[in-house]
């Protein structure tokens, strides 16, 4: 039992990263991203590879699952922050697909469906299972606060104010002088560091990816997180990542239940559930459980 | 070779020109992306297979079926969801857009089960016209998509309704001002939309196999083709539907056919690129 | 003014928190001109949406003939005999001219053809232009459809907002012209003018916003020959 308590911390881990992460490109600037299960996947691949195939440290490897992420993110982000939000929607959304095809069908790199293994333990020093998996709850914890550190310290500094000025008027914002584009660009790479870092921990983690753990399902998990969390506000998102974990993994504890029902079907009954709980928030409580710190007075005048 | 290629590109063209005219329809009255095209095509598909399949009616009836169960079902999200949250963000309209389309193709996969299924049709060979191959079905989903282009073009050009469909998604404000009640037109356009994308299940069902995640698998070369004819133009998306089609066929000679998908994004983002409001489409006025 | 059938009775209106307009009234008698003028941000264009169901009124009634459409939405306050010609996006650009003229007629499709003669006699123009997409037109032939298609009702008060906004001298007095000739076959007219001096002229009544009240209301000459009003909204000549 305390087995399974500590692997459902970790997976809320891996989200609450993957939140912070969207929470700086959405919550903060305005970026639609719908790509996050692409840049989740392109760190856990980009780690795999390197501490499988090159055999690179897996601690450096994951560090550079970062990087790789940052590197898609500037792309990404050069190529398609003139678009109107729902556009750029789809493009990052089409970004996500392309690197699971790619995942999918590159199989003498990825080995495509078949999964890839990943024998390289990172932070090990000859552990047992058991401590080992607590060791890696705390990296993931530790990471975890240092990105939500950096995030409340952005929130709260000039930066943070003039990333949510650009995400209420980007005009604003410009006329303002501020560099809006230079801004947007580091604020999407950034996140995507986050979502590559959090990829790499989660497949050092797992052992075994393959494309189909990186659905675009993956996107809505996350930004459910930031939505039932509050957008904008670092600390409901962690709370919101938690729900979204609590939901997927925690009906598990229904044991007996699955009797009645499928996995199958309890999966898809979770997801619709995820679903339900997603739209009625944003009907009910678009402002999240714990909205954000109030900021949007002076701007709410100008519709 | 290319003739047949051709043949190909034609059949997922006529396969994604109605619901790429659905979704265009739609965002000219609900002003935001719907991505749940996708789970209204696999309700479509998910009824025509149980009324053919297990209720033994013949395609045609449950084709009209389908019909019913999409503008039932696009009508009853739009009441529910979408027209009270109207004054929300593009934005957050298509969050819930996305998680209606899981919402959907899972309740579809909780009756149904993830197998894949086809529709019940006599086994034959297909058809050779001068070398090229083109299966029954995929005949039949050709002459649906034709039929639809052209009572659609009716719809939108000979009737009041469809002149007040075009009306509301051009200027909303000024058709209530002359009198247009913006829920009727609003009810209209869903329920036909619903119906095309009901149709669009079985023609899908036809060319594909049946199962819970199609429409979710169609909903990028749909959207594809409604941005490439400029996002809310009806016949920009059977253009764009064209374009699609074609371009995904002659992608493989290139490319391996597994990245078709991802031929549809790379020619949207190309475009949007080139022309950040799509092929037609017009820079929004910010507030 | 004895055969007053329109009436705005103490109006608030506004957008957000604060009102633009507040406590206007106004009277139109049947069959004539009410111009409304006074300096921008004077609430004029709020006040005319506000009679259109455009923006909701927050306090006070709009009478015609005695029933209060106040609170209406636009598509409502059309069926009382009430057509509004916004000043800007008033056509539908994607329609051609005969469709925009067809869904000016959308609540009274009986009697399009009948209509459809009577505005093209007031606009021989618009004849050749009906197969035309109103995207593809000048600005004043745009505006022509515009203010036809409010027309195709044969309502019994237009509000027009600004109807020679952008116009060429030329093209702005054929729509001096046309208004006048509308008053004469009975429908009344009130409209928000920039041109002061000009709509005065072909007006029956005036009225003066500032700061989003009456400052002053009266026939049109009272209006026109008021030192204080000329020197501040007519340009000097009184």
């Amino acid at each position: 039992m305390l087995a399974y308590f500590v692997a459902m911390a970790t997976y809320a881990g891996f989200f609450m990263i993957l939140a912070q992460g969207l929470n700086l490109q959405w919550g903060m600037t305005g970026m639609v991203n719908f790509g996050v299960a692409g840049f989740y996947a392109l760190g856990a691949y980009s780690g795999a590879i390197l501490s499988t195939r090159i055999g690179i440290a897996p601690e450096l490897a994951i560090a550079l699952a970062g990087v790789a992420a940052g590197v898609a993110g500037l792309v990404v982000s050069l190529l398609t922050m003139r678009l109107r939000e729902d556009y750029f929607a789809i493009v990052t959304l089409g970004f996500g697909e392309i690197v699971r095809l790619f995942a999918l069908n590159e199989d003498w790199l990825t080995e495509g469906p078949r999964g890839l293994r990943i024998p390289a333990r990172p932070f090990d020093f000859g552990l047992s299972n058991a401590v080992y998996s607590l060791v890696y709850l705390g990296v993931v914890a530790l990471v975890v606060l240092v990105i939500y550190a950096i995030c409340e310290r952005i929130r709260s500094g000039p930066y943070g104010r003039t990333l949510r000025a650009i995400r209420e008027d980007d005009v604003v914002a410009g006329v303002l002088g501020k560099n809006v584009l230079r801004f947007r660009v580091q604020a999407f790479v950034l996140g995507s560091v986050f979502m590559g870092v959090a990829g790499a921990l989660f497949a050092h983690y797992i052992q075994n990816i393959s494309p189909d753990t990186f659905m675009p399902m993956i996107a809505i998990f996350i930004w459910m997180s930031v939505i039932v969390g509050g957008y904008g506000n670092n600390k409901g998102l962690l709370l919101g990542a938690g729900i979204v974990i609590f939901i997927l993994e925690g009906s598990r504890f229904l044991g007996d239940f699955t009797s009645i029902v499928t996995s199958q079907q309890l999966s898809s009954i979770r997801i619709i559930l995820i679903g339900i709980i997603l739209m009625a928030v944003l009907r009910f409580r678009p402002r999240g459980l714990i909205p954000e710190p109030k900021f949007m007075s002076e701007f709410e005048k100008t519709s | 070779m290319m003739g047949q290629m051709i043949v190909n590109g034609v059949v997922t063209a006529a396969l994604i020109a109605p619901p790429a005219v659905a979704f265009s329809m739609l965002f000219g009255i609900l002003r935001f992306p719907n991505f749940a095209i996708g789970g209204y095509i696999t309700v479509g598909v998910f009824t025509g297979y149980a009324a053919n399949v297990l209720f033994g009616l013949p395609l045609w009836a449950a084709s009209l079926a389908a019909m019913l169960a999409g503008a039932a079902v696009v009508w009853a999200s739009d009441r529910i969801i979408f027209r009270p949250m109207r004054t929300s963000s593009p934005v957050t309209l298509l969050v819930v857009s996305i998680a209606l389309t899981f919402v959907l193709e899972h309740t579809v996969r909780l009756v149904f089960g993830a197998d894949v299924r086809g529709f019940d049709l006599p086994l034959e060979r297909p058809l050779v016209f001068g070398g090229m191959h083109i299966t029954r079905p995929q005949l039949y989903l050709m002459g649906a998509s034709l039929l639809v282009v052209i009572v659609t073009h009716f719809l939108l050009t000979r009737t009041r309704i469809g002149k007040a469909m075009r009306a509301m998604a051009d200027n909303s404000q000024l058709a209530e001002v002359r009198g247009i009640r913006s829920v009727l037109v609003r009810v209209m356009v869903t329920l036909y939309c619903g119906a095309l994308l009901g149709l669009s299940g079985v023609s899908a069902g036809l060319d594909l196999v049946i199962e819970p995640l199609l429409g979710w698998g169609l909903t990028i070369p749909i959207i594809a083709a409604a941005i490439l004819g400029g996002i809310g133009s009806v016949y920009g998306a059977m253009l764009g539907a064209v374009l699609v089609g074609l371009a995904e066929e002659f992608a493989t000679l290139i490319l391996p056919s597994s990245y078709k998908i991802g031929v549809g994004f790379a020619m949207i983002t190309i475009l949007l690129l080139l022309r950040p409001y799509g092929l037609l489409g017009q820079p929004e006025i910010k507030k | 003014m004895s055969n007053v059938f329109f009436r705005a009775e103490g109006v608030y209106s506004g957008y957000g928190r604060g009102d633009i307009v507040s406590d206007v009234s106004v009277a139109v008698e049947s069959g004539s001109i009410m111009t409304i003028i006074g300096p921008n941000g004077a609430g004029k264009s709020t006040f005319i949406k506000t009679l259109a169901g455009v923006v909701q009124r927050r306090v006070g009634k709009i009478l015609i003939n005695g029933r209060d459409v106040g609170g209406l939405p636009p598509s409502e306050v059309s069926r009382h005999a009430i057509a509004y010609v916004p000043q800007e996006h008033n056509v539908f650009r994607s329609l051609s001219v005969l469709e925009n003229l067809e869904m000016g007629a959308w609540i009274e499709p009986r009697k399009f053809k009948p209509r459809l003669e009577s505005v093209l006699e007031l606009f021989p123009a618009l004849r050749k232009l009906r197969t035309v997409r109103a995207g593809n037109l000048s600005g004043g032939q745009r505006q022509m459809v515009a203010f036809g298609m409010a027309l195709m009702v044969e309502p019994k008060l237009l509000l027009l907002d600004e109807p020679s906004a952008g116009l060429s001298p030329a093209m702005a007095e054929q729509m001096f012209e046309a208004i006048r000739e509308v008053r004469e076959r009975g429908i009344a007219i009130l409209m928000v003018e920039q041109n002061a001096m000009r709509a005065l002229q072909i007006s029956n009544f005036g009225t003066v916003m500032s700061a989003g009240q009456v400052a002053m209301t009266g026939p049109a000459s009272e209006i026109l020959s008021n030192r204080e009003v000329a020197e501040l909204y007519l340009g000097t000549r009184a």
